[in-house]
């Protein structure tokens, strides 16, 4: 069976699709397009999770093509899970989803915070569809649930639809006739100090400054001194090996892929900090607080999200982008993202102030961010509405972070042992030839130093006329983190932090960054964009 | 009355919206809102109707047709 799991955001699809289908899951991409969505089987099913759709006739860029695929390529089964805290408004993608002809089912979510409890038997009977009931998260038997769509989708019990018509039509519908009357949610006290304009700013600017200071400062650089000083001790290991070429080759990559593995632990905490934001629905309250600001500079209180996930990585901050609903906004937004330091510059900036203090990493991040809204200021701008769902607070489940945290980890290791292993073997053989292909242990007769001196000229007003240097902000072009590798594969220092710092705040995002732009907006913007940001740089760079 | 005209913690059924988002997201006309909080400068408003809570920015807000409610 190909199973399809539809419902609102936030309505729980993700937490029945990861204990479905456990680890057997992957991102996936809908046909033609870029917008992910994750697989997983369940035995010989194959389980797929939309994004979210508050109906079939979609707004943002995700909505249309989660909207489309359900329509072009119709599952065997819809597994519609509603939020049953919010059952009125969920009811409006269920009478919907009705009208498409498939069998389907519903699955009850956050029973345990409705207040009276719904009666479920008669959800079933107006609806003529089977409930199923999810009393307590990860403790129900997802073979109860795949065997009640089986049945399903054998009887070809296709559900009958209770209301055609536009949005309007169904809530008169729902309002009229749902027999399950509105459960009362409990928000808590907590938004009348954390939505509050003072007070909840305070606390927002607060909770960032302790990821930070814990990222950066305490936490961060308790995991990465251990693991510096055993790439040390692998590096003398190394060089009791056999023929030069070799010896120089091992050492250059582990002090090229080694040096960035010791940002790991940092990289993994500040995702697990956003993660946690996200996951418990404060994101939504940062939103809130960022609106009328965002507004100032052309922007909504939405992209405050994709911004916060930019700290960790640009890729999945342009994907998170297209829950907004105007192109405008969105395009504006993506354009922001360059300027938000993404977690692969934190060993660039660790390794040029090694010793600074907590605050000098964060002065660093939100330089870049104060110079990318006086950017979005200056662009012209159409305003667009806020129409942002505010969910309670909910206690962050450990399974869905360590699913979400893996997998971000996964994406780094994999860089490392691809982008970056491969930056530091070219790097390091490139120090090992000279142009005529002869092998030399002199760095500065070498192949890599030649192919740096090309653009080197270009980069001497700016203080930086090292070709080292050059070479590492080129090699800095495929993944950040290659700036470090091959600025330690070639052993030298920077000779001007302040101007090099300013270059790689500013310059264009790595190879799969650009990659995503390019997909999300089209070769025109991410070709401005890259001319922008290298000007922006090489600008900065000067002054400074 | 527009939406930004009542006070915070005021009720009001709705009688026009400006977007067909807002009608998939169940503010439809006949629904009772109430305003729970509104931001700096006004500006984004937070409302509450039927189990469900809703940031709007103030100009669509200005844009909602409400009808106070006691």
């Amino acid at each position: 069976m190909r199973l399809i799991l539809a419902g609102n955001p936030n309505s729980g699809k993700t937490t029945v699709f990861n204990h479905l289908t456990g680890s057997r899951q992957h991102i996936g991409n809908f046909p033609g397009v870029t917008v992910e969505f994750k697989k997983g089987t369940y035995g010989s099913d194959e389980i797929i999770d939309l994004p979210g759709l508050y109906s079939l006739e979609p707004h943002s860029a995700e909505e249309q093509v989660a909207a489309k695929y359900l329509k072009t390529h119709p599952p065997d089964g819809i597994i519609n899970c509603i939020d049953m805290t919010n059952l009125r408004r969920s009811l409006g993608l269920t009478l919907s989803l009705m009208e498409l002809g498939i069998p389907m089912l519903i699955v009850a979510n956050m029973l345990e915070e409705c207040q009276p409890k719904p009666d479920l038997e008669k959800l079933e009977q107006w609806l003529e569809l089977p409930v199923f009931a999810v009393r307590q998260q990860n403790r129900w038997a997802p073979a109860v649930l795949i065997r009640m769509m089986r049945f399903e989708i054998q009887n070809h019990r296709i559900p009958k639809p209770l209301c055609r018509g536009g949005a309007e039509e169904k809530f008169r519908f729902i309002d009229r006739y749902n027999p399950i009357p509105c459960c009362k949610t409990k928000f808590g006290n907590w938004d009348r100090v954390l939505m509050h304009p003072v007070w909840g700013t305070a606390v927002f600017l607060g909770i960032m400054g302790s990821i930070f200071d814990l990222t950066f400062h305490r936490l961060g650089p308790f995991f990465t001194e251990p693991i510096l000083q055993s790439i040390n001790g692998f590096k003398e290991m190394a060089g009791a090996i056999g023929p030069p070429l070799l010896r120089s080759l091992i050492q250059g990559v582990i002090a090229g892929v080694g040096s960035v593995f010791s940002f790991l632990p940092a990289m993994m905490l500040l995702f697990f900090f956003l993660a946690i934001l996200e996951d418990s629905g404060y994101m939504v309250r940062i939103c809130y607080l960022a609106e009328n600001i965002m507004s100032v500079f052309g922007l909504s209180g939405k992209s405050a999200v994709p911004l916060l996930i930019g700290f960790g990585c640009t890729v999945p901050a342009a994907l998170s982008a297209r829950t907004m609903e105007s192109e405008q906004q969105r395009r504006r937004t993506l354009g922001l993202l360059p300027f938000v330091s993404c977690s692969a510059k934190l060993p660039v900036y660790g390794m040029l102030y090694p010793q600074g203090g907590f605050w000098v990493i964060p002065l660093i991040y939100l330089a870049g961010i104060a110079v990318g809204l006086a950017v979005a200021a200056l662009s012209p701008r159409k305003a667009v509405p806020l129409l942002l769902e505010v969910h309670p607070y909910r206690r962050p489940k450990l399974k869905n972070l360590w699913h979400r945290l893996w997998g971000q980890t996964q994406s780094f290791v994999q860089k490392a042992f691809t982008v970056l292993l491969a930056a530091s073997v070219i790097a390091t053989l490139l120090q090992q030839f000279t142009p005529a292909l002869q092998y030399t242990g002199d760095a500065e007769k070498s192949l890599l130093a030649w192919l740096a001196g090309i653009p080197l000229p270009l980069f001497k007003p700016l203080g930086l006329g090292q070709w080292e240097t050059v070479a590492a902000l080129i090699a800095g072009l495929f993944a950040k983190e290659s700036i470090v590798s091959v600025l330690s594969v070639t052993g030298a220092a920077v000779p001007a932090p302040l101007p090099f710092l300013a270059f790689v705040l500013f310059y264009p995002p790595c190879v799969a960054a650009m990659s995503t732009l390019r997909k999300e907006a089209g070769w025109g913007f991410a070709l401005k964009t890259f001319l922008l940001h290298l000007a922006l740089a090489y600008l900065a760079a000067w002054i400074l | 009355m527009k939406l930004t005209d009542l006070r915070q913690d005021a009720k009001g059924q709705i009688t026009a919206v400006p977007f067909p988002r807002m009608a998939e997201l169940g503010l439809v006309r006949g629904t009772t809102v109430r305003v729970l909080s509104k931001g700096m400068g006004g500006n984004p408003l937070q409302i509450s109707f039927e189990g469900c809570r809703l940031l709007i920015d103030r100009r669509t807000a200005r844009k909602t047709e409400v009808e106070p409610c006691d």
